[in-house]
């Protein structure tokens, strides 16, 4: 590796620190206007804040219902989590390692979830969760999430399997050992970074999903976060910006968590075998 | 063990047929070694009998049994992979007893199966780790364990040795011939070098574009290889081939081309073609002083012991081996004889083997 | 037993282990569909109130609607926009993070923040970004004099799709950056370092070594990242409501508006299916052109229960 430090290698690394700053910075700049009144938010027009305060936080911790809200979305993300693991996995190595007739059109099939306009979704399903006591409740949430994060996940997954050796369940097989058992046993941990992976897709895509929620939760305390945040900001005629800075730094704060515990499991593990 | 029976084993791969009409029957305690070069169908047919690749014809006996239908898991046979296929999430023991954990085995059975094969193999202090912490002899060692565990009635191995570097190989190849032999088990082989072949089989079955064109003893085939791909596949270095006509002179018969030059002997007087392929090894060849045969020497390869010389005769090149201490050098001209009764005769038009006595 | 008897248990086992996530699709969308057609037929207004069957009105009513037409148009200038220029986007980007460099680890991590934090800090984020009168954006243009006034990025009709375009790209580019990362990383070195040895240049091996490998996921994401840009209905929903006016209501925030304030929910189901026909036409054709691409599992798999 050469370590000298050439032009390009200059230029590279702008470009990258310009496209991170731009990706980047605009976290930066609501965390520090969530902690600037919302007064001098509108009126001052200046980057260095004049007066530093918590009133914003006051308002979102203990005067609104926040934290009802991040129960409900963690409820909610966990449920989905549960139901699409596995889903994935089974579909994954169904489609992906095993064989039967028509195994490539099921797996066309599965991606024409995203073919629907969710707003053609909307009012069908509203009527048929209806008609399944789904309607307002957690679980009802829970399902359309995992719906939307099973096909793309069962093809992320499929890229991890595809690097595992077909001597693993070669070996497996001549020593007897069943499918299933082999499925459990042998493929499941050593597809491990893969399925961590997934199970953070899985939660993101709980975690962010407003359309379904909007719409199948009714009652104002199973509101998740997206909902019960934007309810307050923009319900009303005049945006509260101190307070909608410091509700998103504090929907922002959980992924961030997140990602800083298992970040770099995700790229890892849609990265077929090769950072290993 | 047991014995295992290939009868014309056929496998097309879409239009190719990749194995064509195998049949070898292997006896119980038998080490038979498939080998030939890449892509000849060895390790397809291997995959045949462990029922990883289905048959589009022939019939497989395992013992008396007929297991072309059943499933890899019921042959009752183990297999060890080039790759070792190890499960590298789970320890050496883990790994041992994994199959036997399956197949429903009491636990202290397990322990005592799992001892006794790490104690054969001197895996005992590894037992513990994991494959990544283990050298590629030891991660070997482990593959053949868990195959050896299963006390199956027969083992495959497809290229067990080819990962690893040269020095390992030949210590290994030692302690798997012991070891095999002690457990009298019977064993299919499979190699694409000749050398490993030539030590390690009872019998090998060399394999050339999907067909098996010699199955006999190691000694047989490299004294009396039935075709000139065998011949030349087999040994090392490899045999010399000279095309050359038979012509009479002074009321003789010779085998001549152009500056080459050798007597027909009597055990070849039934010989009916006017032109054939002949076959010497280079061991076979002497250096002499005077008469036989001239050329001259373009490359000298030093291996040791011996040297290889490369002789140009006219257009042709041949080699022959001396010992280090001759001095030849490149441009040199020197003269060689053979001994006809060494020759191997072939066949122009199909390159067979001639024989001139009963067998064969 | 016979050799039959084996391939189907092998496929026994993996239709029942694709079969749930089937049969929730089915749930999720099928049924769904098959409703919307039936409410598209009726006269329904709101979900519980009686109906007529009309057949084919609400259909002829949207084709001869003017609003409708100009959203069909507008959906597919978003969907270009949108689906070109990210997917161009996310490959350089992947490309250029591809390479080993200092903060590469960072970069990985974390670059896919944006897409990670749900949809409602995105839009408020930006909503205030933009801001006329208090938005970092102009407020700092105008310091520095490069404007004069401020920029109305979601109250001009003539630069809101843009405005929105962005946010959009913002949220989705580092995402489909991942994946094609995800792709580059499977290319074996050793391809590209041979390619060197032979004298290849930067846009040789791009186009012999990388590209080639790249092809498959390009095209998935090519589908899929088309649906889901035609199909993006909460930021654009949480930032203008598809105004102002009605220069951002694309198709899926017009029967949105159609069905839950406009209370009519069987136009805005036929509306839908009208987009839904258009969107199965350009995926069928698209697989279908593509198909080599879409052999997503290994044929050539060995049968292990044979």
């Amino acid at each position: 590796m050469n370590s000298s430090i050439s032009l390009t290698s200059i230029l590279r690394l702008l470009v990258i620190s310009l496209i991170m700053f731009i990706l980047l910075a605009p976290f930066l700049w609501i965390l520090l206007a969530s902690f600037r009144p919302n007064m001098e938010l509108i009126r001052n027009q200046t980057l260095i804040p004049q007066n530093l305060t918590i009133e914003n936080y006051i308002s979102l911790f203990a005067k609104s219902a926040y934290w009802q809200w991040v129960i409900n979305s963690t409820i909610v993300a966990i449920y989905t989590v549960v139901l699409s693991l596995p889903l994935i996995v089974a579909g994954a190595y169904s489609v992906y390692r095993t064989q039967y007739r028509g195994r490539n059109v099921l797996s066309l099939f599965l991606l024409s979830v995203y073919i629907f306009p969710t707003a053609l979704l909307v009012v069908p399903i509203f009527k048929i969760f209806d008609g399944l006591a789904l309607v307002d409740s957690h679980l009802g949430c829970a399902l359309m999430n995992t719906a939307f994060a099973v096909p793309f996940g069962i093809w992320l997954l499929q890229a991890f399997l595809k690097s595992l050796p077909p001597e693993l369940e070669e070996a497996a097989a001549v020593d007897g050992i069943g499918r299933i058992r082999t499925l459990f046993q042998i493929i499941i941990p050593q597809a491990a970074p893969g399925i961590i992976a997934i199970a953070m897709f899985a939660f993101i895509v709980s975690w962010t999903e407003y359309l379904f929620a909007m719409t199948l939760l009714l009652s104002n305390d199973l509101h998740t976060l997206p909902i019960g945040l934007t309810g307050i900001v923009f319900g009303q005629y005049r945006v509260n910006w101190g307070f909608a800075a410091a509700g998103a730094v504090g929907s922002a704060l959980p992924v961030f968590i997140l990602f800083l515990i298992v970040g770099r499991w995700f790229i890892r593990g849609i990265s077929a075998g090769a950072i290993k | 063990m047991a014995s295992v029976t290939l009868t014309r084993l056929n496998k097309k791969f879409g239009n190719t047929l990749a194995v064509k009409n195998v049949s070898v029957d292997i006896a119980d305690g038998e080490f038979l070694v498939f080998v030939g070069p890449s892509g000849c169908g060895k390790t397809t047919t291997l995959r045949m009998v462990a029922g990883l690749e289905s048959l589009s014809d022939g019939e497989i006996r395992i013992g008396d049994r007929i297991v072309n239908d059943l499933a890899p898991g019921d042959r009752d046979l183990a297999m060890v992979f080039q790759n070792y296929a190890l499960y590298s999430h789970m320890t050496v023991e883990k790994n041992l007893g994994f199959a036997l954990k399956a197949r429903g085995l009491e636990g202290d059975e397990i322990e005592k199966r799992v001892q006794k094969v790490a104690n054969m193999l001197d895996l005992q202090e590894m037992l513990g780790r994991k494959p990544r912490q283990l050298s590629g002899g030891q991660r070997q060692r482990v593959a053949l364990g868990r195959a050896i565990v299963r006390n199956p009635q027969a083992f495959l191995m497809d290229e067990p040795l080819s990962n690893l570097d040269a020095l390992l190989r030949l210590q290994t190849r030692k302690e798997l011939i012991e070891l095999t032999g002690e457990l009298k088990s019977t064993v299919i082989y499979v190699t694409h070098d000749q050398v490993e072949a030539m030590t390690m089989g009872h019998r090998l079955a060399v394999m050339n574009k999907g067909e098996v064109v010699q199955l006999d003893t190691p000694e047989n085939i490299f004294s009396r290889p039935s075709s000139r791909f065998v011949a030349e596949f087999i040994g090392s270095p490899p045999m010399n081939f000279l095309q050359v006509e038979i012509v009479e002179k002074n009321k003789k018969r010779v085998f001549q081309q152009d500056s080459f030059e050798v007597q027909v002997p009597d055990s070849m007087k039934a010989l009916k073609e006017t032109s054939v392929i002949l076959g010497f090894r280079p061991n076979e060849l002497e250096l002499v002083s005077r008469g036989g045969i001239s050329g001259t020497v373009s490359v000298v390869e030093t291996l040791g012991s011996e040297k290889l010389v490369y002789l140009k005769l006219g257009e042709k090149t041949i080699s022959l081996l001396v010992p280090t201490a001759e001095k030849i050098n490149s441009g040199e001209n020197v003269r060689f004889k053979i001994n006809p009764e060494s020759l191997h005769l072939f066949n122009i038009a199909n390159e067979t083997r001639i024989s001139f006595d009963d067998s064969v | 037993m016979s050799q039959q008897d084996f391939r189907s248990r092998d496929s026994r086992l993996g239709l029942y282990l694709v079969l749930p996530a089937v049969m929730l699709v089915i749930l999720v969308v099928i049924l769904p569909i098959i409703s919307g057609i039936q409410i598209s037929l009726t006269s329904q207004r709101v979900v519980g109130s009686e109906y007529e069957i009309i057949g084919l009105k609400n259909y002829f009513d949207l084709f001869k609607d003017k609003n409708f037409i100009a959203s069909l148009g507008r959906s597919a200038v978003w969907v270009l926009a949108n689906g070109l220029f990210q997917t161009f986007v996310a490959l350089l980007i992947a490309l250029l993070i591809n390479q080993p460099f200092k903060g590469q680890n960072f970069v990985r991590t974390w670059i896919i923040l944006p897409w990670a934090v749900p949809a409602a800090v995105t839009a408020i984020l930006w909503r205030w970004m933009f801001d006329a009168t208090s938005g970092i954006i102009n407020t700092s243009m105008m310091r520095l004099g490069i404007m004069e006034k401020p920029a109305l990025f979601l109250a001009n009709p003539e630069i809101a799709g843009i405005s929105l375009t962005f946010v959009n790209s913002w949220r989705y580019v580092p995402f489909l950056t991942i994946i094609f990362l995800a792709s580059l990383a499977s290319v074996p070195e050793e391809e590209y370092e041979a390619a060197r040895v032979d004298g290849a240049g930067a846009w040789l091996q791009f186009k012999t070594i990388t590209f080639p490998n790249l092809l498959p996921t390009l095209t998935v994401l090519g589908l899929v990242g088309t649906l889901w840009a035609s199909n993006v209905f909460d930021i654009i929903w949480m930032m203008t409501r598809g105004g102002p006016g009605v220069s951002t209501t694309t198709i899926p925030v017009l029967m949105y508006d159609t069905a839950f304030y406009g209370y009519n929910i069987s136009k805005a189901s036929a509306g839908a299916i009208i987009f839904l026909l258009i969107l199965i036409v350009f995926a069928l054709v698209f697989i279908f052109l593509n198909r080599k691409q879409f052999i997503m599992a290994d044929e050539t798999f060995r049968d292990l229960s044979k």
